[in-house]
């Protein structure tokens, strides 16, 4: 299920997409990042309407790699998660991780 | 325990844990259909100085299906905000709490509702509603009634929406079902027998927070149309509840709470019961977190049921017709899986396709009964669970005596369910709470106050 949810981005996209993520937090209002999950729900394919970018270093950011990963590395900010596959940059936070 | 609890993950987050669903047509508003989903289990009213309340970090959601394909076509999401008036003091409120505006009243909840529609924008349909207090003692709010009251709010769409706290509704006797099924009415008859005695409300004076949707027939039909014909599929909606939280949480050195990533479905209900009672133990978090039109991997467990092996060993001599049942139980599949097909019971039929999905089918063209049979559909009451599910059903009667076999006759009529499979019941009933239900909106009762509420007796 998990699979279905995730976008299977380069890091390129990735960081195109964080940015305009910042943005999309704050337009949400008070069910915040629900759109998302309300597509989620409904089957929809469509993701939310990017946002325009903004400050993406003002919000928190949480990079998980599974035990046993290969390259995998998610990244979720504000109501989004995405899945970098970038074997340096894996490799990097296990590194950092010892 | 409905569901209560009912998983090992779920029942370390009960701000998050869906207890009980109920779908029905309106009794006052019978245009319309009300749906009740309730959260936080076994709620105790004197549980201050932070009374209970709804998780700003939980989204909660009501989904119906209405298409005959168990996805969501429709779905409500409540967001609760809390804000404090009084950050210098311990208390949740300084003074009496006479409106829901009271400068008084410390620690205040608000909801906000959106309505999503396949194939259409979701839209914000009612902002920062307030929610009512817990029900703290007659000092504090002299006048609850009138105070829950006002936090019945009318949308702009035609929706009714309330979201507090409330009595259970839902009535069991508890310890006799986890204490190796000794159902008191037939304790002579256990393996281990005791003189039988009268059921015990387990869930007796405590409370819930319940979130109450009333919705207009004709806003839940896939056409917009009113449903009339109890023969149309078009009549028939599935409904289940979520809850679910962000993905990723980090507790900072601070003290704060990091919550990031998208939503994840931790908790789920559709019929009472069937995460309870037919999932094993190893797998309720798992089905927790999936929708319901994935529940085909649990088809073996309701055909085979494990319940419906041990009544015959908890109850010696008493179900031997149910422990020579050994065929696959369509009757369950078609009462929890699939909704019943027309044919099967005369006027009445609440299926909802062939997709193995757990949720609560409403057939809405069924009107209300002035007089209801707690034992819905088996007690001749078609208004009744399993065609949805009123306040007042006894769900786990049903559900026992449809696993005892009581309903297997509907698929093949040659089979003599057990004497005890068409009596079987806990022992308890809607009057074993002495809170009346409501006869409007949101129809759950009153919540019991903290400063009159008795601790439970240690035996």
């Amino acid at each position: 299920m998990d699979e279905e949810k995730m976008s299977k981005v380069s890091r390129r996209t990735f960081i195109k997409r964080s940015a305009a993520g910042a943005a999309g937090v704050a337009a949400v209002g008070a069910l915040g990042g629900t759109p998302a999950a309300a597509a989620a729900a409904l089957g929809s394919k469509r993701r939310p309407a990017p946002q325009p970018p903004g400050q993406a270093a003002a919000q928190h950011v949480v990079a998980y790699v599974r035990a046993g990963s290969t390259g995998q590395v998610r990244v979720m900010a504000g109501d989004r998660e995405v899945v970098v596959r970038d074997r340096d940059l894996a490799r990097r936070l296990l590194r950092a991780a010892r | 325990m409905s569901s209560h609890r009912e998983a090992p993950g779920i029942a370390k987050d009960p701000v998050a844990d869906n207890t009980d669903l109920y779908a029905f047509v309106s009794p006052d508003a019978p245009d319309t259909v009300t749906i009740v989903a309730n959260f936080i289990p076994l709620e105790y009213p004197p549980g201050g100085p932070n009374f209970f309340e709804f998780g700003d970090d939980v989204t909660y959601a009501i989904h119906i299906s209405n298409d005959q394909n168990a996805d969501t076509d429709l779905l409500y999401e409540f967001k609760f905000d809390t804000t404090l008036q009084n950050p210098e003091t311990f208390l949740y409120n300084t003074g009496q709490i006479l409106s829901l505006d009271s400068p008084d009243w410390n620690r205040r909840q608000f909801v906000t509702v959106a309505r999503s529609r396949k194939r259409s924008k979701r839209v914000v349909i009612g902002s920062n509603l307030a929610c009512p207090p817990c029900n703290v003692g007659p000092r504090s709010i002299p006048d609850y009634a009138s105070l829950a009251d006002a936090a019945v709010h009318t949308l702009d769409g035609g929706e009714v929406v309330f979201a507090g706290q409330r009595s259970e509704a839902f009535y069991v006797d508890l310890g006799s079902i986890f204490d190796l099924g000794d159902l008191r009415p037939f304790q002579s008859l256990h393996l281990i027998p005791t003189p039988d005695a009268p059921g015990v409300d387990g869930t007796r004076g405590l409370s819930v927070h319940t979130i109450a949707l009333q919705v207009p027939k004709t806003m839940l039909t896939v056409d917009g149309s009113d449903p009339t014909d109890p023969n149309d599929p078009k009549s028939v909606i599935g409904v289940w509840a979520t809850a679910g939280r962000r993905k990723s949480t980090i507790r900072d050195d601070d003290g704060t709470v990091i919550e990031t990533g998208p939503l994840v479905q931790v908790s789920r209900l559709g019929n009472p019961l069937f995460n309870e009672v037919i999932v094993p133990m190893s797998k309720k978090d798992y089905w927790n977190s999936i929708p319901p039109r994935m529940d085909s991997q649990f088809l073996s467990y309701v055909e085979h049921p494990e319940l419906a092996g041990l009544l015959p060993v908890l109850y010696p001599g008493v179900f031997p017709n149910l422990a020579g049942l050994t065929a696959d139980r369509a009757d369950l599949v078609a009462i929890l899986l699939t909704g019943i097909p027309t044919g099967i019971i005369p006027g009445f039929q609440n299926y909802t396709g062939a997709t193995n999905a757990d949720m609560l089918r409403l057939n809405m063209a069924i009107p209300p009964t002035a007089d209801p049979n707690i034992y819905g559909i088996l007690g001749g009451d078609l208004a009744g669970y399993p065609n949805g599910r009123r306040l007042v059903d006894d769900v786990t009667a049903i559900e026992l005596r449809a696993v005892a076999g009581a309903t297997y006759p509907l698929i093949d009529p040659s089979y003599t369910p057990d004497g005890a499979a068409l009596v079987i019941t806990d022992g308890t009933t809607p009057d074993s709470n002495p809170i009346p239900f409501l006869s409007q909106f949101p129809y759950m009762g009153l919540p019991g106050d903290g400063f009159d509420t008795v601790p439970p007796s240690p035996s």
